[in-house]
């Protein structure tokens, strides 16, 4: 438990600290023509002066007292109070086309991938969960609806589903955190509603029921405790799609409106990247890769029996 | 009231039988599925459609729409006459292509219905291939390569792998085009040029589309076959002098089969979902691609009609994996 244990920590503790984190502001476009498609661990400095916009300064040197440094591809000439009045810059990701910190960028795109994904996830466990122990406790014709109307909301295709309501409406943050949560519940009820039937008639539900607790009660108080490490395997192995499902939206331009940094965002504006700036797409795949593999491994080490993940498969993505 | 079991029964169904009760499950199971879409619409906050109008919209067919999900009318009278519209074959009329929607989503299905056939066929045979080798080799080097492999490409979404593949081979190396189904001069050349020209379009959106669903069933295949090749009988067919490969592939695979059909029919939301981002990205003139056109577009009644297609089609096939599942394994037939 412990490595992914650390791994989602470090990953919640990004998400929060993101703004303190980030060297730079996400959104800042400090010099559209100098600071453009910059390498990884470029050193710059910020030059601004009265009479132009401010302008990012790479290999700035000294030759025989005289400063000059790289701006847009040109040897630029610095004087020595320009060099003093200077800030400094370190890309240590690089920048994207419009000059932005790609590892600021990161950090806020991973606070929106957390926050879309816990909320998202959240909601679909509630209406999972409750659904599932309403199928699971029912007796009769209800339980049979209920599967079959998982079924079918198995078979649709989440993307589709989104698309059909991002045209009725405008995408926004609260739609998406709606939609994906509102499309991923019925894995969460299927898995939940068998292990409900596998417990009501057990000792647990029977002593619940001699002590008097109503149907509700002991599903929430006796049964749900049972069956925890199940809702916790269902609750990552849901995040994991819906990190992909969210970063796909975002990269088709779907996803939440601009102030919103998203990974599939910064994937889909590295499209235009000129050859061999090959950072602004490496580092973003690389981070929704290890995002997915590191929850997915929270999943299989909280597995209580492998059928559940078995269960899960490949649905939903 | 007592617990109810499932008593085991003794007659033995037959195929023919399975086959007629699902089929006649089918058309409830697409109504429910419409129902649910129908039911999506009337859950979105604000009146349908509002903001629709504009300059290049055409006021008929708004008003079309308008009449069918106006929301004075009751919901029931409302449903009925939405599904009645769609009973009669009539999708609507697209505002952005001034084109019937019918004949316009079937033709870009039968495009995303080559795209995902072939990719079905890459993600199983290559999947199916990888697990058997990593189940072979249990506990070597090989097991652990296959299976870190898969994980790391299970976790990496399609159109991650398009960008991937595009830099590589379309942008770095120039092997392979990037968009399009093929050449606009597919027409003037030879058949066997044809051929080849529309094979070498297809590989990269095939691969984008297939390897994180290949390394899927090749996980999957591992772990189910890992866990056959531990039985008892297996170690019997060892025991009477079988070769390795025919233990495996025989008497092991033939045992794991079953699962695998199975994920055929799980993986296919996934692969029309996914076919949206990478047929997008690639440019295959599909379904996938048609509906994100129409969805930028703001065109209604083509994205509908791209769900509901896509909708029945994916229960169509998960139709076919059951029945395939079903002719595998007599239980499937007593205890569907």
């Amino acid at each position: 438990m412990r490595g992914p244990a650390l791994l989602a920590a470090a990953v919640l503790g990004v998400a929060v600290a993101a703004p303190s984190l980030a060297p730079l502001d996400p959104h800042a476009q400090e010099d559209l023509v100098g600071a453009r498609w910059l390498a990884p661990l470029t050193r710059a400095i910020l030059v601004a002066d009265g009479s132009h916009r401010a302008r990012v300064v790479t290999d700035v040197r000294e030759e025989t007292g005289r400063w000059s440094g790289l701006h847009a591809g040109r040897v630029v000439g610095l004087d020595a109070g320009q060099i003093a009045r200077a800030e400094t810059r370190f890309y240590l990701l690089g920048t994207d086309g419009l000059g932005r910190d790609v590892a600021s960028r990161l950090a806020f795109a991973l606070r929106h991938s957390v926050a879309v994904v816990t909320s998202s996830v959240a909601l679909a466990l509630l209406v999972g969960v409750g659904l599932g122990v309403a199928a699971g406790l029912a007796r009769g014709p209800w339980d049979p609806v209920l599967m079959r109307l998982v079924d079918v909301a198995l078979a649709l295709p989440r993307l589709l589903v989104f698309l059909l309501l991002a045209t009725l409406t405008r995408p926004s943050l609260p739609l998406i955190v709606l939609v994906l949560g509102l499309t991923s519940w019925p894995p969460a009820a299927r898995l939940v509603r068998a292990g409900v039937r596998s417990l009501r008639d057990g000792g647990v539900a029977l002593a619940a029921r001699a002590g008097g607790s109503s149907p509700a009660r002991m599903a929430l108080r006796h049964l749900l405790p049972e069956l925890w490490p199940l809702v916790t395997v269902t609750a990552a192995l849901l995040a994991a799609d819906t990190i992909v499902l969210e970063a796909s939206l975002a990269f088709l331009g779907l996803g939440a409106p601009p102030p919103a940094i998203s990974l599939g965002g910064i994937l889909a504006a590295g499209r235009g990247a000129p050859a061999g700036s090959w950072w602004i797409l490496v580092w973003p795949s690389a981070l929704l890769v290890a995002l997915v593999l590191g929850t997915r491994a929270i999943a299989a080490r909280a597995v209580p029996d492998r059928a559940a993940v078995r269960a899960f498969a490949i649905q939903g993505r | 009231m007592s617990v109810r079991r499932d008593s085991p029964t003794l007659r033995t169904a037959t195929l023919g039988g399975v086959v007629g009760r699902r089929l006649a499950a089918a058309p409830f199971l697409i109504l429910a599925a419409l129902t649910l879409v129908f039911l999506m619409i009337q859950a979105v906050p604000g009146e349908p459609f509002h903001d629709a109008a504009g300059p290049g919209v055409d006021p008929q067919a708004l008003e079309h729409l308008r009449n069918l999900f106006q929301p004075d009318i009751p919901l029931g009278k409302r449903y009925l006459r939405w599904l009645g519209q769609i009973a009669s074959g009539d999708l609507g009329f697209s505002t952005a292509l001034r084109r019937s929607v019918g004949p316009l989503v079937l033709e870009a299905g039968a495009n995303t219905v080559r795209l995902v056939g072939v990719v079905l066929v890459f993600q199983f045979v290559a999947g199916v291939v990888g697990g058997c080798v990593a189940a072979a080799g249990r506990g070597r080097w090989i097991d652990t390569t296959v299976r870190s492999a898969s994980a790391i490409s299970y976790a990496t979404p399609g159109f991650v792998v398009g960008l991937g593949l595009i830099a590589i081979f379309a942008s770095g190396l120039g092997w392979l085009p990037a968009t399009q189904m093929e050449s606009i001069d597919v027409a003037a050349m030879s058949t066997w040029a044809a051929v080849v020209d529309r094979l070498r379009h297809l590989v990269m959106p095939c691969l984008a589309l297939g390897i994180p669903g290949a390394a899927a069933v090749a996980l999957y295949t591992r772990e189910t076959l890992g866990a056959v090749l531990d039985r008892p009988f297996l170690q019997g067919a060892r025991s009477r002098g079988l070769g390795p490969a025919r233990v495996l592939l025989r008497h092991g695979l033939r045992n794991s089969l079953l699962p695998i059909v199975q994920l055929f029919g799980l993986s296919l939301p996934g692969l029309v979902g996914g076919s949206v981002v990478v047929e997008t990205l690639f440019a295959w003139p599909g379904m996938g691609r048609l509906a994100y056109h129409a969805v930028l577009a703001r065109d209604e009644p083509l994205v509908l009609g791209c769900t509901l297609l896509a909708v029945v089609g994916v229960l169509l096939g998960s139709l076919v994996a059951d029945l395939l599942s079903a002719a595998l394994d007599p239980r499937i037939r007593e205890h569907p």
